[in-house]
């Protein structure tokens, strides 16, 4: 009687620790699951997160694109005065003699002073020209340039300005192009 | 107690099942539908429309040291501009046209921009309008996301409108 009590206490012990392993492995298993879910979401939100940096960075280079094109085309060193008073600013218009010289300056090196001071403060690393579109000439004139060796972004934006030729008074269509670089 | 905790497995389930749908919903509403804000573009579209306008109308052509905008207001009132003084009136239409045709064909299509430019006259009491020039590239018709701008000259008899839509 006594062997036959001690071998059913044997194996209720027995019964009772495998139903505690199953639990153990069942919670381990919800564990597993759990963190796994855990690592898909990370993986899942640091690839959103790389993408929505990345947009941030481009759309501040894009903002940057249009404040130097902003720039450019309010630049008293190139805009038109009218011929009454030199107050006076004609709109979307670069007087074509102002223009030759700046374009000269950005070329002499005496002044590379003032283009690596001055200019490059406002205009960064870009690259502005000015194009002769009708009546057609060949001229282009680049008022600015100052390349970036290894570029990540380009942006380019053009502006249709007029070109004022004060010797003749008349007014060609032009094209400003601002090139960035990031 | 089995009915119990099978009750509290069921929540437990209906709560995953919920935390996961809020998830997605986040997920469709912003990253999905997000709005795709594009500032250069709208920036350089409606520097464009205005500008291109703008700098036609102040050009200087060949024809007599006149202005496009003199050329627009002699083509609808009286034309008797003479560009290549042959005794016949009425050269300011094909100027426009000529210069319309180098300045587009430099500028908009060659960036491969689509656009859609009409000049014409508004009759007055609404009595229709006569087109003048009009020129159009790439697919710039129907829904298209476009930037518009219209400028009105006003000229000896009607009033001549200029509108530039540059579509995205």
């Amino acid at each position: 009687m006594k062997i036959c009590k001690k071998l059913h206490a044997q194996h209720y012990i027995k019964m009772k620790n495998k139903k505690a392993q199953i639990k153990m492995f069942e919670t381990i298993a919800v564990l597993l699951i759990f963190f796994v879910l855990v690592g898909f979401g990370l993986i899942f939100y640091m690839k959103f997160m790389r993408t929505s940096i990345e947009d941030t960075g481009e759309h501040q280079f894009d903002l940057k694109a249009i404040q130097t094109a902003q720039l450019v085309s309010f630049l008293p060193e190139l805009q038109c005065t009218s011929p009454t008073s030199a107050n006076i600013v004609i709109d979307d218009c670069f007087d074509v003699l102002k223009v030759k010289a700046l374009a000269n300056i950005s070329k002499e090196p005496a002044y590379e002073r003032i283009n690596n001071e001055y200019y490059f403060d406002s205009f960064g690393y870009s690259k502005i020209y000015i194009e002769n579109i009708y009546p057609y000439s060949p001229e282009n004139w680049i008022v600015y340039e100052r390349t970036l060796p290894n570029k990540k972004f380009q942006s380019s934006t053009k502006v249709p300005v007029s070109l004022y030729y004060p010797v003749t008074n008349s007014y060609s269509f032009g094209v400003l192009t601002v090139e960035v670089y990031g | 107690m089995i009915g119990k905790k099978s009750q509290a497995e069921i929540v437990g389930l209906v709560i995953i099942v919920l935390l996961i749908t809020v998830g997605l919903l986040f997920f469709v509403r912003f990253v999905v539908l997000k709005p795709n804000s594009d500032a250069k573009r709208d920036y350089v579209d409606s520097e464009l429309a205005s500008n291109m306008i703008n700098v036609l109308l102040k050009t200087t052509t060949d024809c007599k040291k006149s202005t496009m905008s003199d050329l627009f207001r002699d083509c609808a009132g009286f034309n008797r501009i003479d560009c290549d003084d042959d005794g016949n009136r009425g050269d300011s239409r094909e100027k426009i046209e000529e210069v319309i045709e180098e300045i587009f064909n430099n500028t908009l299509e060659k960036w491969e921009k689509p656009y859609h430019f009409k000049a014409y006259i508004v009759r007055k009491y609404n009595t229709g309008e006569n087109t003048i020039v009009e020129r159009s590239y790439g697919k710039c018709s129907g829904n298209v996301d476009r930037i518009s701008r219209t400028y009105v000259i006003p000229t000896d008899m009607e009033s001549l409108m200029l509108t530039l839509d540059i579509c995205s």
